[in-house]
């Protein structure tokens, strides 16, 4: 692990010596030569080691330590003081530093110092990582060793400002995995605000995106900041960013690049500092190839790419995760018995093919549950809830070509409505529920279908 | 996008490779730090300054080449995977 160190201290003649020592030893170091530059260095980067003059000529070296510390919890601090300044690093040690020296000082004494610091620093870190790892395994269900491995960094990169494209088929939990991101980071007090770039209108999307300033157009009447506004100090979570309109690419980019966004009508910037996860089920790079996404936004959100395995790449995940969603659903309903699976139901779930992933099943696992609680599953209750392609087929059998679409529908709706019907053994309420179909309706389009 | 000028040059070694990474400041004072990972793949990092945009691209570099790995070996397990399958 590269150890990060500050130095905040005025005197050149000190700062840069120390910079080449320090760098010589495998640190990586950057100055500040005064407080406003200090501050200015942390928003945009973590430390793991600040190396303090309390001489500043700007400030007061304990408050800029003082407030160092606070914005980045995990830094332990080394004093320099001249000689006489002993008070002001007792004060220091009261704030927080871990050690002091008093200038001038032997090189030695300063790396044994920093050697102490980062030894425990290192153990700190390692149990910090134990326990994101740890928080990330509890929020996600799973024993498969890929996962694991996946879980592992993202364990890793929640703790970095890095940007995080997560890559996966729908229903693989894209949306959970940013979540815990955000919420193991440093940022996890502050907004995590999700948009669906899929859901959102493209006229509607840069006002909702980049927000309005009162009088942009008719109809703005107030002003309103907009999501990336809103997700500043948090993160902002872009999902399904493959449908970005291509408009909003290049202006989006700029906001990266620059950390800055002018709301639609305003003159005024708004700096905003905020961690960007994106999502997407699309191949960008063929985007790319179309035109459709541009080539220099992708370098920027693809830093850190995590793919989320489909639900059928893990199978060992499925016993797992259906004894999961059982107790979920028992917890929210403990008066409905759980249905129990037999082996044959079990080795035909492993089997399938879970086009929809872990949300197809568990929207199954909820139908089996409403449909029949307590029994005992077998692999004829779990066919209708597959989309079995060969059941579609069959569906599909005997159409005749010629129809207008109109009858084409209704004839495929009364045939599926039948197969749902012979499924559940002719039970109205059963198949009025699959359906997502009131008792009521169902009886009318039997009877108009019969009849 | 506004013009760039290349403000620094590196090379940075990770495990057996070694990665260039190459910096540049635009004339609105913010930097960018620039990896190409693969033939297709290149990395960006944005910071107000030279130094702070440095550090957090070499602090995340090792991330960004851990996580291609890690999708690589994915990529070789699902195809193992589906090979396997499709072989019964």
């Amino acid at each position: 692990m590269e150890i990060r160190v500050l130095i905040v201290d005025d005197e050149p003649l000190l700062g840069a010596p120390l910079k080449r020592s320090l760098e010589g030893a495998g640190y990586q170091v950057t100055i500040a030569r005064n407080g406003a530059e200090a501050l200015r260095t942390i928003s945009g980067s973590s430390f793991d080691l600040l190396l303090q003059d309390l001489g500043l000529p700007d400030a007061d070296g304990l408050e800029i330590m003082a407030e160092i510390l606070g914005r980045i919890p995990c830094c332990r601090a080394l004093v320099m003081t001249g000689h006489g300044t002993i008070e002001k690093a007792v004060a220091a040690m009261k704030i927080g530093a871990c050690d002091f020296l008093t200038k001038p000082f032997a090189m030695e004494s300063l790396f044994q110092k920093l050697q102490r610091i980062t030894d425990l620093r290192q153990i700190e870190h390692q149990v910090d990582l134990m326990d994101l790892e740890q928080t990330f395994h509890k929020s996600c269900v799973t024993r498969s060793p890929i996962m694991k491995e996946i879980l592992h960094t993202a364990a890793v990169v929640a703790t970095t400002d890095a940007t995080v494209l997560l890559l996966g088929e729908s229903g693989t939990g894209k949306d959970l995995l940013a979540d815990i991101i955000h919420q193991t980071s440093r940022r996890s007090s502050k907004t995590f605000i999700k948009v669906n770039c899929a859901a959102i209108p493209e006229s509607l999307f840069e006002s909702e995106l980049f927000g309005v300033d009162r009088g942009a157009f008719t109809g703005a009447e107030r002003s309103r900041s907009g999501r990336i506004e809103e997700a500043d100090q948090g993160t902002l979570f872009l999902d399904e960013i493959g449908e970005l309109p291509l408009f909003l690419q290049g202006k989006f980019l700029r906001v990266l690049g620059e950390k800055r966004i002018y709301r639609i009508g305003g003159s005024r910037e708004y700096s905003v500092d905020f961690r960007l996860i994106a999502a997407t089920n699309k191949n960008l790079l063929q985007l790319i190839a179309s035109h459709a996404f541009r080539e220099d936004l992708y370098f920027r959100i693809n830093v850190v790419p995590i793919t989320v395995p489909p639900l059928r790449n893990r199978i060992e995940d499925i016993p797992l995760l259906i004894a999961y969603f059982e107790k979920t659903f028992s917890n929210q309903d403990p008066t409905r018995k759980k249905p129990i699976f037999s082996p044959e139901a079990l080795e035909m779930l492993c089997k399938y093919h879970f086009p929809g992933n872990v949300r197809e099943l568990r929207n199954m696992i909820e139908q089996l549950f409403i449909l029949y609680p307590g029994s005992n599953i077998k692999p004829h209750h779990l066919s209708l809830s597959m989309q079995n392609p060969v059941m579609a087929d069959r569906l599909g059998e005997g159409i005749s070509i010629g129809k207008p679409l109109r009858d084409a529908v209704a004839d495929f709706e009364n045939r599926y409505i039948e197969k749902v019907m012979e499924s559940v053994g002719g039970h109205k309420s059963k198949s009025a529920s699959i359906l997502g179909l009131s008792r009521k309706v169902l009886w009318e389009r039997l009877k108009k279908t019969r009849s | 996008m506004m013009r760039k000028r290349l403000v620094h040059s590196s090379k940075l070694e990770i495990r057996t490779s070694t990665y260039h990474i190459a910096v540049y400041a635009y004339g609105n004072g913010r930097h960018s730090a620039e990896t190409q990972l693969a033939d297709s793949t290149m990395i960006i990092n944005d910071a107000d300054s030279l130094e702070e945009v440095l550090a957090v691209h070499k602090n995340i570099l090792s991330l960004a080449v851990q996580a291609r790995e890690i999708r690589q070996q994915t990529r070789n397990a699902w195809g193992w995977r589906f090979f396997k399958s499709s072989r019964k």
